[in-house]
């Protein structure tokens, strides 16, 4: 199966015109773009929630090292 | 505080992000005669590159920083020299993926709108020889030889000074590039010289927006930057957490003699 | 500190003049292009075209005369030099010895150009006068560069990689003032280009004397 923004840019390729030009084709694009912000978003925020771990971690090392 | 002006500015980028995605496919704007729909990619592919700039300031800011730290006349070495580093070489690797993410953006929207112009690439060209471009590739070019250079040395500092001079060196060839050499060469894009749509330079527009846009290209440029400085934050972080959590394992003693050294 | 800068210009000189690897190897080199050129391309080859033959082979000239600022050098030899002289004095130096060297080529292989392409110039002296201010050019460009290569493991390439895109900018513009040099059409010299040229020459070089001290510092 092809994912549906490589149909979207299939499509682009095979009539430039007929993507981002025309009006009704503009909800099609917002889905494809918030699915990836929508994701991004969630990665973003995972990877904040491991990094705040990791300092965690450092810090508790920190905090044995100096006694 | 602090923490709250953590949170809060990636809550803001969210925000101005959510709008701008959502207005700025949806809202009814005058149209442009040859863009038409096209011409809603001005709220994603423009801020990109001011995303690209914020971040490459940010670099070599703190290739500056490392450089001024890394002075061997400093009684002791001081505390997060080679974070500093880290921050330089993360910022730098955020914005190279903001040049490709605007060069993608550009090469999407370029097929489109600048089909009518160029005759000669006919049907519709992924690449065109416009000044911008080329000056946008030669930039995106500098900072993969930035890494190409940071991985040709073995020494951690002799790498962070090295890859600081460059950085700080093709940072000065770099905001030419961006600003003074497009202005002198006539182009495809709004913003050259010999445009109709009363020039510019690079991403900076003398005339020629209608506030409608303006409505979503201010805050898309703030949202988008925002969102660049989010990734470069967390980037940073990570990459600082690992450098010493590695140290930690390596050797306990090393590390914590430093952690004592920074304490006394 | 002007002064070791002169001695350093003045101990590159003597050994070039002594030796004269790097001028010797250059003429040659720039000589058989143009002979290839000439002999493959001449009769097709319009002025303009030319034009961007000649910068294509300055930039490989410097390229291979500038790289080897820093190269020809023994690790011993360098040591040497560094504890006689204030490292911003031995970039200048080493700077100015790559300006004169690049001025001479570029006028030889400029008059090869148009004893061999008959090439007609429009107006000789504005050429001469771009292709001095591109000498300069790409020794400010090229010095610090080669000093960061040559600290590198991988010198060659890394030198052609980190130069070319911060070079391509500065080449462009010289191409776009020569085309006007060579086939003049009465619009005159782009004012802002040259002094775009002039001021980031000047830039580059301020920044190499700068940096130089944190490169070569082991």
């Amino acid at each position: 199966m092809t994912p549906y923004f490589l149909t979207l840019l299939l499509q682009a390729q095979a009539q430039p015109n007929d993507i981002l030009l025309q009006e009704g084709r503009m909800y099609s694009v917002l889905a494809v773009l918030l699915v990836i912000f929508l994701s991004l978003l969630g990665y973003l925020i995972w990877t904040e929630r491991k990094v705040a771990a990791l300092e965690r971690r450092l810090n508790e090392a920190a905090g044995k090292g100096s006694h | 505080m602090k923490s709250l002006l953590r949170i809060g500015y990636k809550a803001l980028a969210v925000l101005l992000l959510g709008y701008v995605l959502v207005y700025g496919l949806v809202a009814r704007l005058p149209g442009l005669p040859g863009l038409e729909e096209s011409s809603r990619n001005l709220f994603y592919h423009v801020p990109m590159w001011f995303a690209v700039i914020v971040l490459m300031t940010i670099s070599v800011v703190q290739s500056v920083r490392f450089l001024r730290m890394a002075d061997p006349d400093l009684p002791e070495r001081p505390l997060g020299l080679m974070d500093a580093d880290l921050r330089a070489r993360e910022a730098a690797r955020t914005g190279i993926l903001f040049s490709i993410l605007g060069l993608v953006t550009g090469t999407i929207w370029g097929r489109v709108a600048w089909k009518a112009s160029i005759p000669w690439t006919d049907p519709a060209a992924w690449w065109t020889s416009d000044p911008i471009i080329i000056c946008a590739a030669i930039s995106l070019l500098i900072y993969l030889a930035y890494f190409l250079l940071r991985s040709s040395f073995s020494d951690e500092e002799q790498r962070a000074r090295v890859a600081a001079v460059y950085n700080i060196f093709a940072f000065a060839t770099l905001i030419p590039l961006y600003f003074i050499v497009p202005k002198m060469l006539p182009g495809l894009h709004p913003t050259s010289a010999d445009s109709d749509a009363g020039g510019g330079s690079f991403i900076f527009m003398r005339e020629g927006i209608d506030n409608a846009y303006r409505m979503l290209l201010y805050p898309g440029i703030l949202g988008f930057s925002l969102l660049a400085g989010w990734i470069y934050e967390l980037r940073a972080r990570w990459a600082r957490a690992e450098r010493q959590l590695s140290a930690n394992d390596l050797s306990e003693t090393s590390f914590f003699t430093e952690v004592n050294n920074k304490r006394s | 500190m002007l002064k070791e800068t002169l001695a350093i210009l003045r101990k590159e000189l003597l050994i070039e003049w002594k030796q004269k690897y790097a001028f010797n190897g250059l003429m040659l080199y720039v000589a058989s292009m143009v002979v290839v050129v000439a002999l493959a391309l001449g009769a097709v080859l319009e002025p303009l075209s030319w034009n961007v033959m000649f910068w294509l082979m300055i930039l490989f000239a410097a390229l291979n005369a500038v790289g080897k600022s820093f190269l020809a050098e023994e690790p011993a030899q360098q040591l040497y030099l560094y504890a006689l002289a204030h490292p911003s004095a031995l970039m200048l130096g080493k700077m100015l010895y790559n300006l004169l060297l690049m001025s001479l080529i570029s006028l030889l292989t400029m008059a090869l150009f148009v004893l061999m392409g008959n090439v007609a110039i429009g107006a000789p002296w504005q050429l001469l006068g771009i292709a001095g201010l591109g000498s300069a050019a790409l020794a400010a460009n090229l010095t610090l560069v080669a000093a960061i290569a040559s600290k590198a493991h991988n010198r060659g390439t890394l030198l052609a990689v980190l130069s070319f895109p911060i070079i391509i900018p500065v080449l462009l513009l010289l191409i776009e003032l020569a085309e006007e040099a060579i086939a003049p059409t009465g619009k005159g010299m782009d004012m802002d280009a040259l002094i775009f040229l002039g001021g980031i020459t000047v830039v580059l070089a301020a920044l190499s004397v700068m940096l130089f001290p944190f490169v070569w510092r082991d």
